[in-house]
């Protein structure tokens, strides 16, 4: 794959998870990246993660993006997104769905959650982002 | 953190003028209209006064009219609405700091010998755009690929998400958070330039009055803490991010003008120095190596900070930081070592930042109450540094301590960009 933006989605779009790992240090990149900034060595390879992780913090949005007004988002009907610390060890940031039983937010911290693929056709583009659940 | 070489200003760096616009909702004036106020109120605060034509240089900081009013390329328009064409101007982004950066590259022209006298300004108008898109234009400042496309994040979702990390490891709740936004609208209370000029008590109560005139029932608040958890009054933006949890939308501008050292005495014999200017870098939280519950760059810009100065956290006499978010204070309070990690929130409770304390933090009623047109925030919190630092500040001025060192904390995005500035009375 491409270590670019590009080459990250198009791996997305086929519900892979696609790091980087330099091959100097050892350390490893979400989402990949071409230059390790420990090292600033440009010998990267591509690894796939699994896509289970714990939720490092989160948040419910009410006063929501246009992209997620037009999708019936608001303050009647908030959405869930947050970082997940995968178990390989990188971060990303993501959208989580959670079970509805009126708990505060940050007692979701540290829930195990897993990865799934959400394809949204938009005319002839097809955007596939990753969505978390509970494990 | 990597260690950077010790760095130093090439000569002597004063401000010896500085003033901000009233800062609120303001529909007629673009932001050219804005600069030229807070120029011509920093102009006449020049003790000596001074011949406009002194200005060598502008560096004007702004993240982004062009998506709130259309209007790339600031520079020349300001050099041109201000007179002072054809002298070179400079637009400074970087987000939310994007002024913190232009007071900098003003201090190191100045420093480098290049330039006597420059003009450091920021500016955003901000109210005239609508609440989806202000949140769009705003989240621009982020890692727009993962963190908007992919997570549909906003800017207060990214503070909430840190706050979230912040009161899941330290035990705190939303109740910490209020105790920054009571004290930060007490303190913009005594700020007549503050966009909410009104203590969280007052709003309580205009609130009852009106309510009572309209023959509604009187809402029963008991206190500041009973009303802001009435989320029909404080309702929720990012949880646990309520309104008064975040700084407003806000139209506004503001200048400073930098002197050489070494010719600030034909303006001022009150001298305000630059000790200390540090920036630093960094990716978006998700590089941050697992730990969510402070800004990396904000700490690595106060380690430099304090290093160039020759001071540490415990010599500063009282800050203005960033509270863009009730959690962004107490992370700042933190990064810059006034609290150790996981205090802040229950420091912040005790009073320990009030105006009254040993080391007031805000006293201009911080970006939550003065209001945060975010291209002006970082010059407005170094005027307000020095105004407080010759004692000229009014009401708000700080009477019960001396004065001789204050800080300011200006980041950009989560921490992407962080610029620390010291200023010494001499
Ligand atoms: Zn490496």
């Amino acid at each position: 794959m491409d270590l670019t933006v590009a080459g990250y989605m198009k791996e997305l779009s086929e519900h892979r998870i696609a790091a980087s790992r330099c091959n100097d240090c050892d350390a490893l990149y979400l989402p990949p990246r071409p230059i390790c900034p420990n090292c600033q060595t440009r010998k990267m390879s591509v690894e796939r993660l699994s896509g289970e992780g714990t939720v490092a913090g989160l948040t419910s949005i009410s006063i929501v993006p246009s992209a997620m007004a037009a999708k019936g988002y608001g303050r009647k009907n908030p959405y869930v997104t947050g970082v997940v610390a995968l178990k390989e060890g990188p971060s990303l940031t993501a959208r989580i769905e959670l079970p509805d039983d009126g708990g505060e937010i940050q007692s979701r911290v540290g829930m195990p959650v897993t990865a799934s693929f959400e394809a949204e056709v938009d005319g002839d583009e097809t955007r596939v982002t990753l969505v978390f659940q509970p494990s | 953190m990597p260690k950077q070489k010790k760095r130093k200003l090439g000569r002597g760096v004063a401000i010896v003028g500085g003033a901000m616009s009233y800062f609120g909702m303001y529909p007629d004036k673009t932001s050219r209209d804005l600069m030229a106020e807070a120029y011509t109120d920093a102009l006449e605060t020049v003790d000596k006064g001074i011949d406009p034509r002194d200005i060598e240089a502008l560096y004007i900081g702004n993240f982004t009219a062009d998506l709130f009013e259309g209007q790339g390329h600031l520079g020349h328009i300001m050099a041109d609405w201000l007179g002072l064409a054809p002298r070179p101007a400079t637009r400074v982004e970087g987000a939310c700091a994007s002024s913190g950066l232009a007071f900098r590259e003003a201090v190191m022209a100045v420093a480098s010998g290049m330039y006597d006298v420059v003009l450091a300004g920021g500016v955003e108008r901000m109210t005239n755009a609508p609440t989806e898109n202000v949140q769009d234009y705003l989240a621009a400042a982020s890692d727009v690929p993962f963190e908007v496309d992919q997570a549909a994040f906003t800017f207060p979702g990214l503070y909430a998400a840190m706050g979230t990390a912040y009161m899941a490891r330290y035990g705190t709740t939303r109740e910490h958070l209020m105790h920054v936004a009571v004290k930060n609208h007490q303190n913009g209370a005594l700020n007549p330039r503050a966009q909410f000029n009104s203590s969280l008590r007052d709003i309580m109560e205009q609130r009852k009055k009106r309510a009572e005139e309209k023959g509604r029932p009187i809402p029963t608040w008991g206190d500041e803490f009973d009303f802001l958890s009435d989320d029909s009054v404080n309702p929720a933006v990012a949880e646990p991010l309520h309104l008064f949890d975040c700084s407003p939308v806000t139209d506004g501008a503001s200048c400073i003008i930098v002197a050489a050292e070494e010719v600030a005495r034909e303006y001022t014999d009150d001298l305000v120095t630059v000790a200390a200017s540090a920036q630093a870098s960094a990716g978006p939280f998700t590089t941050w190596g697992g730990d969510i519950t402070g800004i990396p760059s904000a700490r690595i810009a106060g380690r430099d900070a304090y290093e160039m100065a020759g001071v540490g956290p415990e010599d500063i006499d009282f800050a203005e930081v960033h509270d863009c978010f009730t959690t962004a204070e107490i992370m700042a309070i933190e990064d810059l070592g006034f609290f150790e990690p996981g205090k802040g929130a229950f420091g912040s409770a005790e009073g320990l930042t009030s105006r009254d304390s040993d080391r007031p933090i805000n006293v201009s009623g911080g970006l939550k109450s003065k209001g945060h047109p975010v291209g002006a925030t970082g010059v407005a919190q170094l005027q307000e540094v020095w105004t407080q630092l010759r004692g000229r500040a009014g009401d708000r001025q700080i009477t019960h301590k001396d004065l001789r060192l204050g800080l300011t904390h200006n980041v950009g995005g989560t921490g992407g960009t962080s610029a620390i500035h010291i200023l010494e009375r001499k």
